[in-house]
């Protein structure tokens, strides 16, 4: 949980500051759906739905969604996770990558449909094509970032000792 | 119990959890809870540290990566600063004028509002809402509704605030709302943002001249949002699809992009500028 609790540290205060520099704001990744899925196939089930629902309380204060929707959203994500984990071969970075995938377009259009409830937003291509191209944007970003937590988590198993790289 | 079943409860309990959060998130008022403010406390340092290393590393870039046509622009800029100082001296003299005509017809004079800078520190962390973070929060006396600008023009308006930070709904998202006066025509319309960055008045009376070109500016009648700010220039003008009035397409006048402190206009008990005859009742 102390590894999880360091990188959702570091990847709220990426994905609120420093990502705006490299990506256009309607284009940004979600590194942190990356971060829960990851943590849906690698850690405890417990870890990863506390990771999931507390973290997404704080995505929610750092934007402007409404508080627990981005929570309920992610939650649910690392729920799918869990029983994916539990049914198919999850090792294969193809198949992460598409997890990533699938699971930040099915939060495009929940929140997407969410707001077009509050306002007159656009539901068309426009709102679409945001949101497959912000899910392809998230699956390269996690084609780079889940060795890097797959390498971190087992670096910080050596050190701290206890727990290797996959907790089932 | 067994393990699946358990953790089937577990899920359950916590998306409950979240269901409840979600719903009582819209009959709260709109100053962080009990709950938020200690996370906005905590996590304000860490955003500003994120800040200034993205920043350095922006800074490296400008000022070393990026230094090929500095001699060009330079020029440039010199030549452009000659004649905005003529035109200054032009439009000073069209305001001693202005003034003295509003006297003359017993308008009441307009104030500079007291405004408060703020850092911008973070901006939407998720890229689906059109939304900036501040340094300043309700501490430093910004409240909800307070509107924010640069000196290009409107930025959006304060959604929420917490002790120290606040909540900026920029005009570029489509659930912020402005009332807003094209220049030229004095037509009103209501702005708000579109999905690819931009802004679309809509509203505007079916008869209106407006076309291309013409600055759109604050109306003041809200009473929250001062009269005469700058908030863009119309790109295109169509008809709703209804055809009972004009929308415009604008292009904002503040960038965005580039912009690193706003300034937040504080209220004050006379309200702004609103429709003469109606001062005497605020």
């Amino acid at each position: 949980m102390v590894f999880l609790t360091f990188a959702a540290v570091v990847v709220l205060g990426a994905q609120a500051t420093s990502l705006g520099f490299i990506f256009p704001m309607e284009y940004k990744p979600d590194i942190f759906m990356v971060l829960v899925i990851w943590a849906g196939l690698t850690t405890e089930f417990r870890s990863g739905l506390g990771l999931a629902f507390l973290g997404g309380l704080a995505m929610d204060l750092l934007s402007g969604s409404p508080i627990g929707l981005l929570a309920l959203i992610y939650t649910a994500s690392a729920l799918l996770c869990h029983q994916v984990r539990t049914g198919f071969r999850t090792d294969v970075p193809a198949g992460k990558i598409g997890i990533v995938i699938l699971a930040v377009l099915a939060s495009g259009f929940v929140v997407v449909l969410s707001r077009r409830f509050g306002g007159p937003l656009g539901f068309g291509w426009p709102s679409a094509g945001r949101i497959v191209v912000r899910a392809l944007v998230s699956g390269m970003v996690a084609a780079l970032l889940l060795p890097v937590l797959d390498r971190s988590y087992r670096g910080f198993g050596r050190v701290v000792g206890g727990r290797g790289a996959t907790d089932r | 119990m067994p393990r699946y079943t358990r953790e089937i409860a577990i899920f359950l309990v916590i998306f409950g959890s979240g269901i409840i959060i979600l719903f009582s998130a819209f009959s709260k008022g709109r100053e962080a809870g009990p709950a938020s403010r200690p996370f906005y406390q905590v996590f304000k340092p860490v955003m500003e540290a994120f800040g200034g290393v993205t920043g350095g590393g922006r800074d490296l870039w400008r000022h070393y990566l990026w230094l090929v046509d500095a001699g060009k622009e330079n020029e440039r800029l010199k030549q452009e600063l000659d004649r905005m100082r003529s035109r200054q001296t032009v439009l000073l003299g069209r305001e001693r004028e202005h003034k003295r005509l509003k006297q003359l017809l017993d308008l009441k004079e307009r104030h500079e509002f007291p405004s408060l800078a703020a850092m911008i520190i973070g901006e939407d962390a998720v890229g689906w809402y059109r939304m900036i973070l501040i340094s300043r929060g309700s501490e430093d006396g910004v409240k909800a509704g307070m509107p924010a600008a640069t000196a290009e023009g409107l930025v959006g308006k304060v959604a929420s605030t917490s002790p120290n930070t606040a909540k900026i709904l920029l005009i570029t998202d489509p659930n912020s709302s402005v009332d807003c006066r094209v220049g030229r025509t004095r037509d009103r319309g209501i702005l708000s943002g579109l999905l690819d960055g931009g802004c679309i008045l809509r509203y505007v009376d079916v008869k209106s001249t407006m076309k291309p070109g013409d600055d759109v500016e604050t109306s003041g009648l809200d009473g929250m949002v001062p009269k005469g700010l700058a908030v863009g220039r119309i790109k295109s003008v169509t008809r709703s699809s209804r055809g009972m009035f004009l929308e415009a397409v604008v292009e904002p006048a503040a960038d965005f992009r580039k912009m690193e402190e706003v300034l937040v206009v504080l209220g004050h008990e006379g309200g702004f500028d609103v429709r003469p005859g109606l001062e005497d009742m605020r």
